[in-house]
């Protein structure tokens, strides 16, 4: 009996209590924690919104914020969503080729977002918004920090997912392990929809 | 296989149970978010305004397109809809009340007009009284209160605390039009004008009457001063 159950362990993942890959269904559960992390900055963020206005403690968005660079990186990484879902729809079909391509694709243009954001922080640092300057800069800086750095993390992902099909490993490369990379990168892109409206959008409506 | 009966067999299969998304769903999907997200974008390049909730809802579609097809949260077993749809209903609801608590669903010149936001002091007022305002002012204790609105009231000042949220520190616009040029929307930038325009307020915008707020003294210096910022007739 006890064997036996040795047995299953050893070479096949611990069976599923919920009966959904525990991967998957532990993966959802971090996702759900992390929307807790993203709405408490979010809601630190919005919370202080404004207020520097009244203390006259500049910089504003709207003094920094560049139209063209938010909109080109936006697209950039609503694309990179489309190229991780057809990276999952091509590993699930088997074929290695187009898993590859999309996967890298993904890769580059999440490191190209993160491009944006490094230009972006240095222009406003160099605008004079600093971490510990003013509301909109605390919170602009560790709201969007935390999403940088998840793209970033979100970047290595891939990378590393990428580079084992190309050793000895590629076979720990399955269509599930590729679909919770997806689901990490597709909650990164969703985050930055909110971001984007609230933080940025917003800015530009009465 | 078919993703109706999957559900009934959600005891023991692995994640290739469903049907998989085709992609030419993915594609169309993809196509809509570039649409909405277009858009969206037409506010920052000023060719037409939107509102917050229309941005709004155009975010929450977005955003329920990636999680439902991306993510396949919708086909998908209804345990991670469990786990993800309280999280984010919760962390939505925290957004909400922290807002509410810190008074961002005030207008910012209301916030102005109320005072001292969580203890901090905007500009404290000096305290000093000065001897002019004594002969006429009231010596008793409410004093010091009169004797901040009673002299030369700085024209500047007033701007930083209350017209900055809109027209930008340096008066050159942003949600409000600019005000060191030449070119005004209401009237035509005589001091009389835009003692009008702050007092009545410009209807369907958010340049409120600002007359109850200021009052008539802080209302004259601050025209004075916006008139004097190169824009003036």
């Amino acid at each position: 009996m006890s064997s036996d159950h040795s047995a299953v362990s050893v070479h096949e993942h611990p069976p599923p209590s919920f009966g959904v890959p525990n991967l998957k269904l532990a993966f959802w559960l971090f996702l759900a924690s992390d929307c807790m992390l993203f709405g408490s900055l979010i809601a630190t963020y919005l919370s202080y919104r404004g207020k520097d206005q009244l203390f006259g403690n500049g910089p504003y968005p709207l003094d920094l914020f560049s139209v063209e660079v938010t909109t080109i990186s936006t697209f950039d990484l609503l694309m990179s969503s489309v190229t991780m879902v057809l990276a999952v729809a091509a590993i699930q079909r088997g074929n290695m080729f187009q898993t590859r391509l999309w996967l890298g694709l993904t890769a580059l243009l999440g490191a190209i977002f993160v491009g944006f954001q490094g230009y972006e922080f240095t222009h406003f640092y160099l605008e004079g918004l600093k971490l510990q300057g003013n509301l909109f800069g605390s919170t602009f800086y560790v709201l969007t920090g935390f999403h940088g750095t998840h793209v970033t993390l979100g970047v290595v992902w891939l990378l590393l997912v990428l580079a084992t099909t190309f050793t000895k490993h590629r076979g720990m490369v399955t269509h599930l392990n590729v679909e919770v990379a997806g689901l990490y990168w597709h909650f990164v892109d969703i985050v930055w929809i909110v971001i984007f409206t609230l933080v940025y959008l917003m800015e530009y409506t009465v | 296989m078919s993703g109706h009966d999957s559900h009934a067999h959600a005891g023991g299969h692995d994640e290739h149970e469903h049907k998989p998304t085709s992609i030419s769903t993915y594609l169309g999907v993809a196509a809509v978010l570039t649409v909405l997200t277009v858009i969206e974008i037409g506010p920052l390049f000023q060719w037409y305004n939107l509102g917050p909730v229309p941005l709004l809802v155009l975010s929450v579609v977005k955003f329920a397109l990636v999680v439902f097809i991306f993510m396949h949260l919708g086909p998908d077993e209804p345990i991670y809809k469990k786990i993800f749809v309280p999280s984010l209903l919760l962390a939505g609801l925290m957004v909400t009340v922290m807002m509410l608590l810190f008074g961002s669903f005030t207008r910012a010149e209301q916030m102005a007009y109320k005072g001292p936001v969580l203890g901090y002091v905007a500009a404290p007022p000096p305290k000093v009284e000065t001897p002019e305002g004594e002969a006429g002012g009231d010596p008793a204790a409410g004093g010091a209160e009169q004797v901040a609105a009673a002299p030369a009231i700085d024209g500047a000042e007033v701007f930083k605390t209350n017209c900055v949220a809109c027209h930008g520190p340096e008066a050159k616009g942003g949600v409000g039009p600019n005000l060191t040029d030449a070119e005004w929307k209401n009237g035509s930038g005589t001091l009389a004008d835009i003692e009008t325009t702050l007092n009545k307020g410009v209807t369907g915008t958010a340049m409120i009457s600002w007359t109850p707020i200021l009052g008539d003294e802080k209302i004259k210096a601050v025209a004075l001063y916006v008139h004097s910022l190169g824009g003036g007739k």
